[in-house]
Parts: structure tokens; C-alpha cells; sequence
């Protein structure tokens, strides 16, 4: 499948450097240099590199045509019910996170007396926060 | 497959939004998101096929991307953020066939692409191209959706869309390389297809069918 003539890159390696110049991706410089040189020697190929930029060109034209339906009007005002939904679910998950915490933060507080045997008195205060018990 | 879309999923950036309210998020998610409603729609047209199932796919992935948006990481590509999030829960939930296409998914060798094209195959084709110009945009749609998933969803974010091949591996978790194949073995799928719809039509192609479809 070339066209007989000597080239430095087969027609095979050219065909993927012609692949990736019609999507923009042929980034490579030697090879972008292999595909320029290629194709002025090379009728085929250079006729392989015009017919795949023309059909691309084609096909964006139709598709871009074609593939751009709009939303409907009720499924965009279900997507906000759904959205204000999620948010208030959310919210609520929040509120009852807080809450949570709240309910089981408590104070916890210790007062000892020690009498000893010399009629000491002692009053301890001990006073601290406790999560999560 | 699936492995590969949850690697990509799992390697976003996580951001703190820890310090956001519910409501600014919920604004945030209906200036940014919901303003790509219209071409998560088509997409999602060519995914199901049909309408009903294309708008309930769009609410699932809006439901999805909204209990996830804290992960979404503002200033990378949003609209491609939730055409991830369509593929997957399209896989996940719509596709009732689960068996991949018979035609092989694996990298193409450059020689068997070449082998489909042959440098004689392209001859005379300008005069189909006036052809195929003046298809009713109903054709269009129908042509595509006579293809393969994996070839007519390459097709569409490639050349609906405008993504790289990059970005249209990362949306449908799959290499670059397969994206290429895909994407040149589903031009020409759908070319054959609009050339056998524009056949149905008279090889003229007339103009006036212009706004026949549908």
C-alpha cells in the first residue's frame, strides 16, 4: 500500500502522523517535518491527508449541527427542585450533626469531700467537658 | 473498565470545602454545573438512545455530581468533570447490555488502520460530500446512533465537543491510543452509515429533504 517511490518513513508511519494532524495531536516536530516531506513526495498519502481533513470537516459540520438539543424546559426545573432538594438534605444532615455533638457534650462535674482523721475537711472541684460518651 | 474510571475518579484533588454553607455551594452548583445541562443532555441522548431515559440519566448525574461537587477542584475542567460522572452512572446503571461490542476494544496496530484505509478508497468522494452536506439533521442523529457505543461516544466528544484525546480518555477511562482508534474507526463507521441513509434518500440528496427528519 505505497506508492513505489522511496521515502524515508513508510506510508504506514505516515498514516498515524496524518491520523494525529487532523485531530490537532501531532505534536512531535520530527515527525510533523517526516509528514511535510512525505506528502510532497508522495501523491497518495498527500491525497489521504486532504480526504481525511475534508471528512472531519464534514462530519463536525453535520454533528455540530445536529447534536445540539436543548433541555427541556421541565426536566431544567426538575434538575433545581432536585438540586434545592439535595441541599436541604444536606442542611438537615448538618443541623443533626451539630446537634449531635451538642447532646453529648456535657458537663461533667465531681465534687469529693475527704474527712480524715483529724477533722480535716477537703473539698475537691473538678469540672471538664467530655465528647462523644 | 471500571477499575480504570474509579483510579481517574479517585485521583481527582480533593479541596476543602469545608468552610463553604450549603446554600453557596448549592448557588455554586447552579451558576457552574447546571449551565452544561443542554449538552449533558445530548450526550446523554446518544448514550440512551431514547429521551426518557436520556433525561433520567441527566437527573441521576446532576444528583451525582452535586453530593460530590466538594471534590470537583474549581478551575479544572468542569463540563468534562460531569461527562465523567454521565459515562459512569450510564455504565453503571443504564447500559442493559452489559457485554462490551464484538468489535475488538484493544489498541488498533497502526498497520490494520492503514489496512482499513487505503489511499484508493477515498476517491471521488467530494461529489458524496455534497451528498451527505444537505442530510436532515434526524439522519444525522440516526447514523450515529447506528454505530457502537464506544465509537459513537469517541465521535462525539471529539468532534461535537472539540476534546482532546487526552480528555476523551479521561472521561471514558480508557488509554489515549484506544481514543485515537476509536475515534478514527468511528468516523469512518458513521461516514458508511450517513452514505447508506443518504442512499435511502436518492443519490441526489436534495435539499429540500432538509428539514425532513424526525
Amino acid at each position: 500500500m505505497t506508492c513505489g517511490g522511496p521515502h524515508q518513513h513508510s506510508c504506514e508511519e505516515i498514516f498515524t502522523a496524518i491520523l494525529l494532524s487532523i485531530d490537532n495531536e501531532l505534536v512531535d516536530p520530527v515527525l510533523t517535518g517526516a509528514l511535510e516531506t512525505h506528502c510532497s513526495e508522495c501523491p497518495p498519502c498527500d491525497e489521504t491527508l486532504y480526504a481525511h481533513q475534508r471528512n472531519v470537516a464534514l462530519l463536525k459540520e453535520l454533528l455540530g449541527a445536529a447534536c445540539k438539543e436543548e433541555i427541556p424546559a421541565d426536566l431544567h426545573q426538575r434538575l433545581l427542585e432536585q438540586t434545592a432538594e439535595l441541599a436541604a438534605q444536606l442542611q438537615a444532615q448538618e443541623v443533626n450533626l451539630q446537634s449531635f455533638t451538642q447532646t453529648f457534650t456535657q458537663t461533667y462535674t465531681e465534687t469529693s469531700i475527704t474527712i480524715d482523721g483529724r477533722a480535716t475537711i477537703e473539698i475537691s472541684h473538678f469540672q471538664e467537658y467530655r465528647e462523644g460518651f | 473498565m471500571s477499575t480504570e474510571l474509579e483510579v481517574s475518579s479517585a485521583a481527582l484533588p480533593v479541596v476543602d470545602r469545608a468552610t463553604e454553607s450549603v446554600e453557596a455551594r448549592r448557588e455554586r452548583f447552579e451558576r457552574d454545573a447546571l449551565i452544561f445541562a443542554s449538552p449533558l443532555y445530548s450526550a446523554a441522548l446518544r448514550y440512551t438512545k431514547n429521551q426518557q431515559d436520556a433525561e433520567d440519566l441527566v437527573q441521576d448525574t446532576f444528583a451525582k455530581a452535586f453530593n460530590s461537587f466538594h471534590q470537583f477542584e474549581p478551575g479544572t475542567n468542569l463540563k468534562a468533570w460531569l461527562y465523567r460522572i454521565l459515562t459512569t452512572t450510564f455504565i453503571n446503571t443504564y447500559r442493559k447490555d452489559q457485554r462490551r461490542p464484538q468489535i475488538s476494544d484493544g489498541e488498533v496496530e497502526d498497520w490494520q488502520i492503514f489496512e482499513a484505509a487505503s489511499h484508493t478508497s477515498d476517491q471521488g468522494k467530494s461529489a458524496e460530500d455534497v451528498v451527505l452536506e444537505n442530510l436532515p439533521d434526524g439522519d444525522v442523529k440516526a447514523a450515529l446512533s447506528a454505530i457502537p457505543e464506544d465509537f459513537r461516544m469517541a465521535v462525539y466528544y471529539a468532534d461535537v465537543e472539540g476534546y482532546s484525546y487526552k480528555e476523551i480518555a479521561d472521561i471514558v477511562g480508557v488509554p489515549a491510543g484506544t481514543v485515537m482508534s476509536r475515534l478514527h474507526r468511528g468516523r469512518k463507521l458513521l461516514r458508511e452509515s450517513l452514505a447508506e441513509y443518504a442512499m435511502s434518500r436518492g443519490i441526489n440528496g436534495r435539499s429540500d429533504s432538509k428539514h425532513g427528519g424526525e
